[in-house]
Order: C-alpha cells, then sequence, then structure tokens
C-alpha cells in the first residue's frame, strides 16, 4: 500500500485507542486504509512488517521512499500515528496477552495543532527510528533498542535539541559508537546506560560542560574524543 | 577524579552578542523560511580577543524549535563584517513545511579557527523585531549576590539587571527558558516603572527616554502625577505591567514550557 496519514477523524480514532496503556483488542489496522480516516500522502509502497529493532524499522522506511521526500516525511504529523499503526505488530507487541501501548505520546505527534501536547518527536517511535538512521546511518544503531522501545540514549542525546545541537552532530555519534558499541556482540556495551563514571548520562554532562567553551557542534571526533576526562571516559578502550 | 568544570567561569573571554546588536528578517518562500541578516553585530561588540584570531573566527548562525535544526557556516569574521546591506541571506531547508516560524530561535557563534573556542555568542534571538524595540532597556550584568538569585541595581546609566554569578549559565540566565523569562522579567519590569512613575528626576534622566519610547509603544503615554496617592500608581504600573506581559503571552510560554516537562 501506499504511505498515507490520518486525517483529524482518524487521529481522534487513533488516539482514543492508544489512549490506554494496555489493550485487549487489537490495533485498528483496519483505519489503514479507510479513506474517511486517511488521505495520500507519499507515492511509496509500504507493508506492514514486524522488526527485531527500531533501526531496521527506520532502513525499511528510509530505503521505501524517494531521498528527496525525507525531508516531507519528517517534517508532516499526521503520517507518523499511521505508520505506527502499520507497523503496530512491532510498536504495540503482545506481553502477557494484551497489547502494550505504553505513553501515548509513542504513537502520536502534534505541533502547534491542537495535538501539540504531542510536541516529544524523538519519543514517537517510528519518527524517532527514521529521525536517528536518516542523520547518522548505521551509526544510530547504538542509540537504538527494540521498537517498542526508548532507549536512555535517545532520551539523553536526541532531545537535547534546544541550547545545544548534540542530536544534530555526526562527530558526536561517532565518539558515542566509539565509547558504546560492542562490535562483538553487536550491541552497546554493559553499563552504557547507567548513570555512572563514564555512561552515556555522564558523558552528556560532560559535554554540556564543554560545549560551554567550545563550539561541539564543529568539532570533529578525534578532538572530542580528546577532550573527555581521561579516567572516566579512555581507560576501557 | 570527575572532571567538573564550572559553567560559571568564562575561561576563554566569550562575549555576549546581546539582541540588540543583531538585525535579522525571516520569510516565507514556497513554505520554507529564508532568513536575512543584516547585522551580525560583530562590530558593536568589545572583543578582548587577538585580532588576528578573531578576523579570522568563522562565524555560524543555528536555527532551531523544539524539534527543528538547522546551522549555516557563514563565513570568517573578516569577510562577514564588510558585506553591505545583507550580511548573510540562507534558507532554513530542515524547517520545510514546519507549521509556522514564529517559534524560531536563532543563535549567533564566532568560534576560534585555532581550537573551536567559541569566542562570541548570541543566543535565543529572534527575527523581524523592530531596531528600535531591540534597544537593550535592561542591560544584563553577572555579579556575586550571595544568595539572591537576581536584582535590579541602579547605576549612574539606569537600571541594570544583576544576575548572580554564582548560578549555572548565568549569563544566559534570562534566555534560558520560558518560565525563568517569564518569572524575572515582568518583575524587573515592574521596579523600574515604579521608580519611573514615582522619580521625576529619573524621568529626566538619559536612560530612562527610551523607557519612555517602550512604555508609548505599549499604549501607555502618560506618567501618573508625581505625589498621587499610591493606589494611582500601582494602577498605572499594573496596566504597563499588564500591556508588556500580552505582548510577550508570559503566562502562556510558562504554560507551554510546563507542559513539556520543562523541555524547552
Amino acid at each position: 500500500m501506499k504511505i498515507r496519514r490520518f486525517t483529524e477523524e482518524g487521529l481522534e480514532r487513533f488516539a482514543a485507542y492508544v489512549s490506554e496503556s494496555w489493550r485487549s483488542e487489537p490495533p485498528p489496522r483496519e483505519m489503514l486504509a479507510d479513506l474517511a480516516l486517511t488521505e495520500s500522502f507519499l507515492d511509496a509502497d509500504i507493508e506492514p512488517k514486524a522488526f527485531d529493532s527500531k533501526y531496521e524499522l527506520g532502513r525499511e522506511i528510509l530505503t521505501s521512499i524517494d531521498a528527496n521526500d525525507v525531508a516531507k516525511l519528517l517534517n508532516d504529523q499526521a503520517v507518523w500515528p499511521w505508520l505506527s499503526l502499520l507497523y503496530s505488530e512491532s510498536t504495540m507487541p503482545i506481553r502477557k496477552g494484551e497489547y502494550f501501548i505504553g505513553d501515548a505520546q509513542r504513537h502520536l505527534l502534534g505541533g502547534k495543532t491542537s495535538w501539540k501536547r504531542y510536541d516529544h518527536y524523538h519519543r514517537h517511535l517510528v519518527r524517532g527510528a527514521v529521525q536517528a538512521v536518516s542523520q547518522f546511518g548505521h551509526m544510530a544503531r547504538v542509540i537504538l533498542g527494540r521498537p517498542d522501545q526508548h532507549t536512555k540514549f535517545e532520551e539523553q542525546l536526541m532531545s537535547r535539541k534546544v541550547g545545544a545541537s548534540f542530536a544534530y552532530s555526526k562527530a558526536l555519534m561517532e565518539v558515542v559508537n566509539r565509547l558504546y558499541w560492542d562490535g562483538a556482540k553487536l550491541k552497546p556495551k554493559r553499563g552504557a546506560k547507567s548513570t555512572g563514571a563514564g555512561s552515556i548520562v555522564r558523558l552528556i554532562q560532560v559535554l554540556q560542560q564543554i560545549d560551554v567553551t567550545f563550539d561541539v557542534a564543529s568539532l570533529d571526533a578525534d578532538r572530542i574524543y580528546e577532550l573527555l576526562p581521561e579516567s572516566e571516559f579512555k581507560a576501557s578502550v | 577524579m570527575r572532571l567538573n568544570l564550572k559553567k560559571t567561569l568564562n575561561w576563554t573571554d566569550r562575549v555576549r552578542i546581546p539582541q540588540a546588536a543583531v538585525r535579522m528578517e525571516l520569510q516565507a518562500a514556497d513554505d520554507v523560511p529564508e532568513v536575512a541578516v543584516s547585522s551580525f553585530g560583530l562590530d558593536a561588540l568589545n572583543v578582548p580577543h587577538a585580532e588576528e584570531e578573531w578576523r579570522s573566527a568563522l562565524v555560524v548562525l543555528e536555527a532551531r524549535t523544539t524539534n527543528f535544526f538547522d546551522r549555516a557556516e557563514v563565513g570568517h569574521v573578516h569577510e562577514v563584517r564588510v558585506k553591505s546591506p545583507i550580511q548573510y541571506r540562507g534558507v532554513l531547508k530542515s524547517f520545510k513545511g514546519v507549521d509556522g516560524f514564529d517559534d524560531i530561535l536563532f543563535t549567533v557563534k564566532v568560534i576560534s579557527n585555532k581550537d573551536g573556542r567559541l569566542l562570541a555568542e548570541g543566543k535565543n534571538l529572534r527575527a523581524g523585531e523592530e531596531p528600535a524595540e531591540r534597544e537593550e532597556l535592561l542591560p544584563v550584568k553577572c555579579v556575586d549576590l550571595g544568595q539572591q538569585p537576581w536584582r535590579v541595581s541602579w547605576e549612574q546609566g539606569g537600571p541594570v539587571l544583576e544576575v548572580n554569578s554564582r548560578l549555572q549559565d548565568a549569563d544566559g540566565f534570562l534566555a534560558r527558558d520560558q518560565l525563568t523569562k517569564g518569572v524575572v522579567a515582568p518583575a524587573a519590569f515592574r521596579m523600574v516603572l515604579l521608580r519611573l512613575a514615582m522619580d521625576d528626576q529619573a524621568r529626566e534622566d538619559e536612560w530612562s527616554k527610551p523607557w519612555q519610547r517602550f512604555i508609548a509603544r505599549l499604549g501607555s503615554e502618560t506618567y501618573p502625577e508625581v505625589g498621587e496617592d499610591f493606589s494611582m500608581v500601582d494602577e498605572w504600573v499594573d496596566r504597563v505591567v499588564g500591556a508588556f506581559c500580552n505582548r510577550h503571552a508570559f503566562a502562556d510560554r510558562i504554560n507551554d514550557h510546563l507542559s513539556r516537562g520543562g523541555e524547552q
């Protein structure tokens, strides 16, 4: 099917479904092609599929659309709830016999509209995946977890959008990979997501201090790495 | 041992670029905002850096809202400052199709070519305000105030907003978030208005002239008579503060800030 977006009525109906964290009834996938609840958006073919990782989910969407349409996709709001429903097998997994929805902002997106309370774009499961993969390519693997998960890496890095440009820095993402990606096991290193010394939380705290003096966004990965405290971040590398 | 740099120390003599020094306009062209900067305010700065380092430093313009970001390298200082009448014009491609451009905030950075240090920075700048509206009515100064977060002090040149230098990111205090701005700005504004309302000498001082122009733009032409009972003074001050707050929608912005969980 082609990529569509919800109409206002479609958003209302979908919002009602995701208003509860758990549902016994399945996601309303019959809405996806309902002409009264959705409208055309992109001329790109896409099919529901299940994914083990948010990274693969992001890649799937990006390889399905024209590269020139990425900005249009990211800047729209009503397409993301539709995509969350399309991939609901991944974004609303069954646990203990029920569908886990979680917080509604994982599936809804707003802006200056009446949906503005859903304005944490980085917390939308599908948009977060696409944003990270489109910006960082394979380097996004370290920050992305399961499709129904919003990792500590995402919260720490991708929410620093105001006042700091960390969320858009490829050099910083290279440093994050250098510090926290276990290439042998193909997953983040143990302890990376903690709050202790050398963790992603500490990295952000240190970078915020460094950002007062240096323009972190213009530093290359080697220079950022050089500025990090030796004993805390480099001892185990 | 953890490296724990203090945010309040300005090790690089980083200079603040005030809103009043920057002139920029924002226009929509085919659903994409275009920014035109007629002045980055570089010539108005009192720069302590070596001349050669300053001239060769890179000027960067960042634009952001809560969810979108764009960054452009404008050029080196020696190239930028001679351009006229427009020092930079650029399209903010990341904002294509985004709903409304009113919320876009800009940051101007001047970055040393030697080591990436910030030599100057202007944060939370807005485009499109009339130059007269951007007179710096209340200069900000960082001073050790003990446990007092801020105060309005009175110098020969007029009122100064003193921010406690012990606070984290003291020089960005007012621009930090809408909650801080909404709580502090009306209160500071009220203090100055009270002085103007009750001290006829203050009204004659040079510093009060831009204040009088600003008060007039808010729709209030006349001061209360000096010697009026306090209720008249209170009423006048309340009216002008109310107009100031209406213009900036402080309560709405505070609520917006709080609804985002404190993230701006």
